[in-house]
């Protein structure tokens, strides 16, 4: 009873969010079960539970994900992704090795030796029995899932989840809402979501230094290394969540930050370019009218603020209904001052527009962060 | 001179292709099991099709060729290994029966002594103990020198007054040395010691005559050598037969039974009771056949030159241990390799899952051995008639691949 006090206590004003929603048929709504009844059939994608060869008294297991997931995909496993979970995840195996070239995977994890390829076979050695088997097969169908490709669109479920592959997140749906502190190991996933303020905060340093080289100041790039360490840290934690929650149904919930730390990482790519844009066309900046320019300054504070209230939202200080409301006049005013700019036609603005078009990019993304959130609609 | 592109027409399986991407099996696994052609699996089914009966039991015509089928499958065990006639080859199951019928036909007293070496596989090993347990025998190991050849010098030493038996493997299953059988003999038969020769890895491979190593016992499997399994032959030199007790009793092998007591059967049939595996042995028959039209000096001559492009390129790979005698004139076509950082057991996977190639991994049923090298186990390459250089290549090009990704 105390312990579970104390957790409450650990969460700030607000612990619950929204469970996002995908069509039917993908893949992050099919879920990856595997019932630890599951009978020995190949049809059914387990192949086989036999003694170990290379130690007695211990098995080993091999599956078909193709076969669990009744898939028609040849290739389910999208290995660049799959070898990018494995990394963020190297903390937790003994040993770990991911090969692009050959398709193969190989962890120890917990004592148990896996290997798994490209076509979906995954062998589990030196399990201590058939129920250990299962287990470390379920949990690491859970720790591969975003890599596990989509039937709806043929992406894998990483894409779904961030709603990058434009068919699976449900935008303006009616969202579910999911109290953390209900959840086991909710605590877990309270984490990874308040380890997402780190990496906004940073990219809210970030914009300021995109105003002052607006201004015509020389402004560093991005400091990417920090930044992934910090996102890699966010993903830790919700794969750490997709693993050890008992329920499918709430690992799910593991992909909000996971979704959420993909589409930051597009935001700070193209922000790193736009910082070499600015700095190699200063003089350009200082020939534009002081309107327009005053538009472009206020348009990067608004994205600016776009991101801090999304900080706020993933760090839970504050109420959703808030946050959608202070996010919305935000975005209001990033319209209005666009259409503005777009109104003023001149071969300098287009230069400027040339310049600018991927702050769009980083407005979207910033959008389907929020509809990650399950705030859509704004 | 033999064809191989020829000699692999004849071996149905290596026209079999993976289902998913119609990648051919590469089969590097012939110390385990040797595949068939099709001359095999015809005389199997021939037998089955044509000539179902029992043997020596009947009058009737199909009893008889079935006898004859079997009979001569025995004469060409018996010349195929330079054997005086049938009456010395005995049908057994397999090398470890053969093995378990010399540990129980000899007499032993306690007190008498079997030796054999550490680089053996366990059927050469295990009955012994047996033995051991059973009749108070003392067991005996001759170790290794310069790291894969075995310590001669000491053999003189270990053998005594109460010495039994010598048994010994030709070929090792595990470093491939080639051991010298007829030195062994020559110092055993001055103590007026027998040897049983462990011939599994050798009679498949090398040309062997039992007359040229003098040995007196001789064990090996059909199997290994392109025939049926469950199907093997002991040789007993001719006057030894008679010595030694029948392992197991019943029909056939006996020439007259009353309720007080039994005479035996002539040679072989004395150790043959019951039903034998009758279209295993005429398999058996034609593997030789086969083997006999190759001609095994050429056999031989074709395993020396893959075995020595095969060391000569896994020796180049960075990480990997070749365990044997780096001199193909010393060694089989057997590999053994470890791979730092990966266990064998995995490493056969890898190759089996990229590019559907067979190898043998584990302790290949000789751990003693393993425990003398320091490794837990170890990855076995082995090869055969039908293997080509081009497989070798993909072989060592797909280890390489898994050693630089996967390690």
């Amino acid at each position: 009873m105390r312990k579970r006090e104390r957790h409450k206590m650990a969460y700030s004003a607000r612990r619950v969010i929204y469970r996002p929603k995908f069509v039917d048929h993908c893949i992050l709504k099919i879920q990856v079960r595997t019932e630890s009844n599951l009978n020995v059939s190949e049809e059914k994608g387990l192949a086989y539970i036999q003694p170990c060869a290379a130690e007695v008294g211990k098995v080993m297991l091999e599956s078909d994900i193709t076969k669990l997931l009744r898939t028609t995909h040849r290739e389910i496993i999208d290995f660049n992704v799959f070898c990018d979970i494995l990394n963020t995840y190297k903390i937790r195996f003994s040993e770990m090795q991911c090969s692009l070239t050959l398709g193969v995977g190989r962890v120890k994890w917990r004592g148990k030796t896996i290997s798994i390829f490209k076509k979906g076979k995954i062998k589990i050695r030196e399990a201590l029995n058939r129920e250990d088997a299962m287990k470390m097969l379920q949990d690491f169908l859970r720790l591969i899932w975003g890599s596990l490709i989509c039937e709806v669109c043929g992406q894998p479920a990483i894409y779904c989840a961030a709603g990058m592959c434009d068919k699976c997140l449900e935008e303006n749906a009616q969202r579910e809402l999911v109290d953390l502190e209900e959840l086991p190991t909710g605590v877990i996933l309270f984490n990874a979501l308040i380890n997402l303020s780190k990496p906004l905060s940073l990219l809210s340093e970030t914009f300021s230094n995109i105003l002052d080289g607006l201004r015509g100041e020389k402004i560093s790039g991005v400091r990417v290394k920090d930044f992934e360490r910090m996102l890699n840290r966010v993903n830790l934690l919700a794969l750490d969540f997709m693993v050890q929650t008992p329920n499918i149904e709430q690992a799910s919930l593991g992909f909000i930050p996971l979704g959420i730390t993909l589409n930051l990482k597009t935001v700070f790519r193209t922000v790193d370019d736009l910082i070499k844009e600015i700095n190699k066309n200063s003089n350009l900046l200082m020939q534009v009218d002081a309107k327009i320019k005053n538009n472009i300054l206020e348009i990067f504070r608004k994205i600016g603020n776009l991101y801090e209230s999304i900080s706020q939202i993933a760090s839970m200080k504050s109420d959703v209904q808030h946050d959608v409301k202070k996010v919305r006049g935000i975005l209001e005013n990033i319209r209005r001052i666009r259409e503005e700019v777009e109104n003023t036609p001149s071969e300098l603005n287009k230069r400027l527009f040339k310049l600018f078009e991927d702050t769009d990019k980083i407005y979207l993304t910033g959008l389907r962060i929020l509809n990650i959130f399950g705030v859509g609609g704004v | 001179m033999p064809d191989v592109n020829k000699i692999r027409e004849d071996f149905p399986l290596l026209k079999r292709r993976r289902e998913d991407d119609g990648k051919p099996f590469i089969y590097l696994d012939n110390a385990a099991t040797s595949l068939k052609p099709i001359q095999v699996i015809e005389a199997v089914t021939n037998y089955y099709e044509k000539h179902c009966a029992n043997i020596h039991r009947g009058v009737h015509t199909l009893s008889q060729e079935a006898s004859q089928l079997y009979e001569e499958a025995h004469d060409k065990v018996a010349r195929f290994i330079g054997a005086k006639s049938r009456e010395e080859i005995v049908f057994v199951k397999n090398t470890t029966e053969a093995i378990n019928y010399v540990a129980y036909g000899l007499d032993w007293k306690p007190g008498d002594e079997v030796i054999t070496t550490v680089m053996e596989h366990h059927s050469n090993i295990v009955p012994w103990q047996l033995i051991r347990d059973r009749f108070g025998v003392k067991i005996k190991f001759l170790d290794l020198k310069d790291k894969w050849y075995l310590d001669l010098e000491q053999l003189e030493g270990l053998i005594t007054e109460k010495t039994k038996l010598i048994t010994v493997v030709h070929v090792s299953n595990v470093i491939g040395t080639i051991n010298p059988v007829e030195e062994i003999c020559k110092i055993a038969h001055e103590h007026e010691v027998p040897v049983l020769i462990d011939g599994a890895q050798s009679v498949p491979h090398l040309p062997v005559d039992v007359k040229k190593i003098k040995c007196d016992l001789l064990a090996f499997s059909a199997h290994k050598m392109l025939g049926p399994t469950g199907v093997g032959a002991l040789y007993i030199r001719e006057g030894l037969g008679e010595e030694m007790c029948p392992t197991f009793g019943g029909g056939d092998m006996i020439r007259r039974v009353t309720l007080e007591k039994s005479e035996w059967n002539v040679m072989p049939w004395k150790f043959e009771a019951g039903t034998p595996n009758i279209a295993g042995g005429i398999g058996f028959g034609a593997a030789v056949e086969y083997l006999e039209k190759l001609g095994m000096e050429w056999v031989r001559s074709h395993e020396k030159e893959l075995t020595k492009y095969l060391l000569e390129r896994l020796y180049e790979i960075p990480k990997v241990t070749v365990y044997g005698p780096e001199d193909v004139e010393k060694r089989g076509g057997v590999v053994a390799f470890t791979v730092e950082g990966l266990d064998s057991h995995e490493l056969a996977m890898y190759l089996d899952e990229l590019e559907n190639i067979a190898i043998r991994s584990g302790v290949h049923c000789a751990e003693p051995l393993h425990m003398k090298l320091g490794i837990p186990s170890s990855a076995r390459a082995s090869v055969y008639v039908y293997n080509t250089k081009e497989e070798v290549d993909i072989f060592c090009s797909t280890l390489e691949k898994i050693v630089r990704e996967l390690t």
